[in-house]
């Protein structure tokens, strides 16, 4: 994800995941391939490290997880809490904040007229 | 056995990250890899190309080490605060020792033990019980309660100087208390006292024999401490032997570097139609994170 500049990725993870476990609860695999889907996969993860997020924010109260069987092959499935619903709102006006800030400062270079 | 997980585990526990935790992390990445296989394969790759794409879209060693040693919270109590823990546990074991033996004696003479007038005579069985009771406590306890913390320090691969602070912790401790009951011949009172050797009050304790009881409790938590200790080292010692021996650096290889070492030997053809050899079995993560 982003890691040939992570500093513009402080809090994106966190963002996507629980954005994404809004819908429905899946396993970290399965959310991986969500995030690369959803994001056209502009923003790529190095896979491995999706679980470290998912247990702080398990350890947050913001996920819970179980163990589930499926097709044979026993998965361990998070989904989104009401604290994680929480989070995901105050995080969402963040980044829309954000975002708008961004889009209005670059708008602005852009049409600053050429020399 | 595949080197790639192994020294994540490894260098998880060194940095103090729970034991449970590692091992739910280990299996997750299991798990996971055995989907980006099963993916990479479905996209024609095969037998250890398709390894090596897997592992290199997992992470590399130092990108998943990374994602779990930066967050603190993470780590365990023993890795945070071991100068608290070990002494203190140490301690807390002994205590506990010898509040249940003292619980148990009196509760014992209570209920077992004959009323003549207003005083109690214990049953003829009890001072022999009792005094096995106190020699656990004495003698067994500090070694048990040793061995206790050598297994949570090898558990979490923490510095030597604290579970061996700890074991002569003990054994200064446990060789200094004790506990006595003094059983009349006649009705009176019984009576029951835990103490330490410094007390005066027991004559049966020399300082040389103190000294005595203090090595001999020290050696005994120690020994297999030191050797299971040496058993874990070479056991991972011999894991990057093992990859050195098949042509690895010393350290296990990246992701990306198991790439390039197949993208270069399918250059030079040698891979080319090849079935699976037991070396390609060796190089499955699978097995290792299941541990």
């Amino acid at each position: 994800m982003g890691q040939s500049n992570p500093s513009f990725m402080n809090g994106v993870p966190e963002l996507l995941i629980l954005s994404l476990l809004r819908r429905r609860e899946m396993y970290g695999y399965e959310l991986v391939q969500q995030i690369r889907a959803a994001t056209g996969s502009v923003v790529v993860l190095g896979e491995g490290v999706v679980y470290p997020a998912l247990h702080g924010l398990e350890k947050d109260g913001a996920l819970k997880s179980h163990r589930k069987t499926v097709e044979g092959r026993s998965r361990v499935y998070y989904a989104l809490t009401p604290v994680g619903e929480a989070r995901l709102t105050e995080l969402s006006g963040v980044w829309a904040k954000l975002t708008q800030a961004i889009g209005d400062a670059l708008g602005g270079v852009a049409h600053v007229p050429a020399l | 056995m595949f080197p790639h997980f192994e020294p994540l585990r490894e260098r998880l526990l060194t940095a103090g990250v729970k034991p449970w935790r590692v091992r739910r992390y280990l299996a997750e990445l299991a798990d996971h890899y055995e989907d980006l296989l099963a993916e990479e394969e479905e996209s024609g790759k095969v037998g250890g190309i398709a390894r090596a794409a897997a592992l290199a879209r997992l992470g590399s060693l130092d990108e998943l080490a990374e994602a779990m040693t930066s967050q603190s919270r993470f780590r365990s109590l023993a890795a945070k605060a071991p100068w608290a823990l070990f002494p203190g546990g140490a301690v807390l074991g002994l205590a506990i020792g010898y509040a249940v033996t003292s619980l148990l004696m009196i509760g014992t003479v209570e209920a077992f033990a004959s009323r003549v007038g207003s005083h109690l005579m214990p049953p003829a069985w009890l001072p022999p019980v009792a005094e096995a009771v106190f020699g656990f406590d004495r003698y067994l306890l500090p070694i048990l309660l040793g061995w206790l913390i050598a297994a949570v320090a090898l558990r979490q691969r923490l510095p030597a100087r604290w579970p061996v602070a700890a074991m002569m912790g003990l054994s200064l401790l446990g060789a200094g208390l004790y506990c006595q009951a003094d059983w009349p011949s006649e009705p009176t009172v019984w009576s029951f006292r835990v103490g330490n050797l410094l007390d005066g009050q027991r004559d049966s304790s020399s300082p040389a024999s103190y000294a005595m009881h203090v090595l001999i409790s020290f050696l005994f938590a120690l020994l297999p401490y030191l050797v299971l200790r040496r058993r874990l080292r070479m056991s991972f010692a011999g894991l990057a032997l093992a990859g050195l021996l098949a042509g690895c650096s010393s350290t296990p290889p990246t992701a990306e570097e198991l790439i390039q070492r197949f993208a270069e030997n399918r250059a030079n053809g040698e891979f080319a139609m090849r079935a699976a050899t037991p070396e390609d079995a060796a190089v499955d993560p699978r097995q290792s994170a299941r541990r």
